[in-house]
């Protein structure tokens, strides 16, 4: 009897030990990496301070290094798929839960689930190879036509209609998402009580607005969590981005139809052609400041949820 | 006291329902019920679990439509209409039955939008008629003087006796001819559960209702009528004194005397 609460005792002291250092392990990981990021990228930090997340300048035969035009590129790319991602992601969740006939949810949730596993390589190639042709013909001289006439944000599609480009990168991004945060929205939507949106619909509510202000509120946690996980991924997607977004240093207007550059493509293109000292650090630097920008993505998020939360409160 | 002699069927009915089936599937939950919901009165429902009386409830406001294959044959007349008809505007008839269910749902939102809400979706409403309706239906809840300092906090930070209420506020603020109460206090303590029943006493000057309980001191202390269910058919159904002191139909004998259910 006594030996065997002894083993016990053992058991749990090992099994919490171990968890622990599993635990002590993520830590140790992530300060590491910043602190090698760190390291790494100080000749650049120290030869160009701010101004490198000013200016716009990529020269590697002067070595003179900015960061202006990958940081716009991979931010802009993101909103550009957050922004066509989220509704039609809301959309299909919303379809799937309230509206799909039985017999095709579990088809459609499938082929969604099938979409978020294709490599993103292939993304890329398809987006190069199919998508940018079409979309330059056809799609983007139309954009000009009607949303290029528009007041303030008329210049951001005006230009020449290659196909590739921002717009075409962060479209690719947002394809890329949607079957993210649409299985984590279906996933949340299912969890609300079904006797709570019994409630709004007894109350007389359309399916519009048990999902708007019922289903929605109470899920929000959730669902800002998929959103975040499908920003995470924009921000760092590389391959389907690189092949897409043109790879030009160049920000010589605010037109969307212009190629521009990313920072994981400009790490994905140049690291093997960086020669090493400022070169190499400068792409570490990019690598840095990715870092960064997900961090404050990930605080803003936390923030976002605490003002929900006091606002509305409730739900979980 | 009501007089013994006012039988049922010169009274006017709120709600008749006629040879009503139900089906969940194939499997049949409700067999040809007849009966009149009284006008300004309480009527109970009551009977062991899965003798149908929430599936009855369920089917006044149409709640089953929510459900593929879940569906209904015969007549229920509310208001004259026969709501179990192809085409009735189901927004409409839950805005005229309102429902409570057994657990507390309040909505996440703060205590006056979880009111102001379901009105909302029915009238267009001032700022100050709103604040006015509001009140009114938290006043009619009896939870006015318990929240009114506190409007713009979290429905869901209220005791669950309070929430319940806060529900019952929110079904009587869209000013329904009938409430549904469908088990109302059971996931409620003995004193949010008594206040529950003086509520219901209060509202019956205003309102229909049918409430569907498991307790039958509960459906003797707050009803008018009473309907025994079993196995999906409508055993017995009379005033409430009669069929608990001297029910007509020995199954309903057996129940509330203890021996079965």
């Amino acid at each position: 009897m006594k030996e065997e609460t002894t083993k016990g005792k053992l058991g749990d002291l090992l099994f919490f030990n171990l968890t622990r250092a599993f635990a002590a392990l993520t830590l140790a990981l992530l300060v590491g990496i910043v602190i090698s990021l760190i390291w790494s990228a100080l000749p650049s930090i120290t030869t160009f301070g701010f101004g490198f997340l000013t200016s716009s300048e990529w020269n590697p035969p002067a070595e003179r290094f900015g960061a202006l035009v990958p940081m716009y590129g991979t931010i802009v790319t993101s909103l550009i798929a957050l922004v066509i991602a989220l509704p039609i992601s809301f959309g299909i969740a919303l379809f799937l839960t309230e509206l799909s006939p039985t017999w095709l949810r579990r088809p459609l949730g499938i082929a969604i689930e099938l979409l978020a596993g294709i490599p993103s390589i292939v993304y890329g190639i398809w987006g190069l190879l199919v998508f940018a042709p079409i979309f330059g013909q056809y799609v983007q001289p139309w954009i000009a036509k009607t949303l290029g006439q528009l007041p303030l944000i008329g210049p951001f599609f005006n230009g020449p209609a290659l196909g590739i480009g921002i717009l075409a990168a962060g479209i690719i991004l947002a394809i890329m998402i949607i079957p993210f945060i649409t299985s984590v929205m279906r996933d949340v939507f299912e969890l609300t009580p079904p006797m709570l949106k019994e409630s709004c619909y007894g109350l007389g509510g359309t399916t519009w607005e048990v999902v708007w202000k019922v289903v929605l509120p109470y899920t929000r946690v959730g669902v800002i969590g998929g959103v975040m996980l499908g920003l995470g991924r924009a921000l760092g997607e590389t391959m389907a981005v690189t092949f897409v977004i043109g790879n030009a240093s160049l920000l010589s207007n605010f037109s969307l139809f212009m190629p521009g550059n990313s920072i994981t493509s400009a790490l994905a293109n140049e690291f093997s052609e960086a020669t090493p000292g400022l070169y190499t650090a400068a792409l570490v630097e990019l690598g840095l400041i990715l870092f960064v920008i997900t961090f404050i993505v990930l605080s803003l998020s936390k923030l976002l949820l605490l003002s929900l939360e006091k606002n509305s409160g409730g739900g979980h | 006291m009501m007089p013994v002699e006012q039988t049922i069927h010169t009274l006017t009915p709120a709600i008749s329902i006629r040879n009503l089936n139900f089906y969940y599937g194939k499997a049949i939950a409700l067999k040809n019920i007849n009966l009149d919901i009284i006008k300004g009165k309480v009527t109970a429902f009551i009977g062991p679990s899965g003798c149908g009386k929430s599936t009855l409830l369920r089917t006044i406001n149409r709640m089953y439509d929510l459900y593929p294959g879940q569906r209904a044959d015969g007549e229920l007349l509310v208001g004259g209409v026969n709501i179990l008809a192809k085409g009735v505007d189901t927004i409409a008839l839950r805005a005229q039955v309102g429902m409570v269910f057994q657990k507390p749902t309040p909505f996440p939102m703060s205590i006056y939008d979880n009111i102001a809400f379901g009105v909302s979706m029915h009238e267009k409403l001032s700022r100050n008629q709103m604040d006015d309706r509001v009140e009114w239906a938290l006043s009619k809840a009896a939870l006015w003087d318990e929240v009114k300092d506190k409007l713009n906090k979290p429905g869901t930070g209220l005791s669950g006796g309070q929430q319940q209420r806060l529900c019952i506020a929110r079904g009587v603020a869209v000013k329904p001819q009938v409430l549904l109460l469908d088990e109302p206090t059971s996931a409620l303590d003995p004193i949010s559960t008594m206040r529950i029943e003086e509520l219901i006493h209060e509202l019956k000057q205003e309102f229909t209702i049918a409430i569907v309980t498991h307790n039958m001191q509960q459906a003797a202390r707050v009803s008018d009528y009473t309907a025994y269910m079993y196995l999906g058919e409508m055993v017995e159904y009379g005033n409430t004194d009669e069929i608990f002191i001297k029910p007509q139909d020995k199954r309903t004998e057996d129940y509330i005397t203890g021996r079965m259910g």
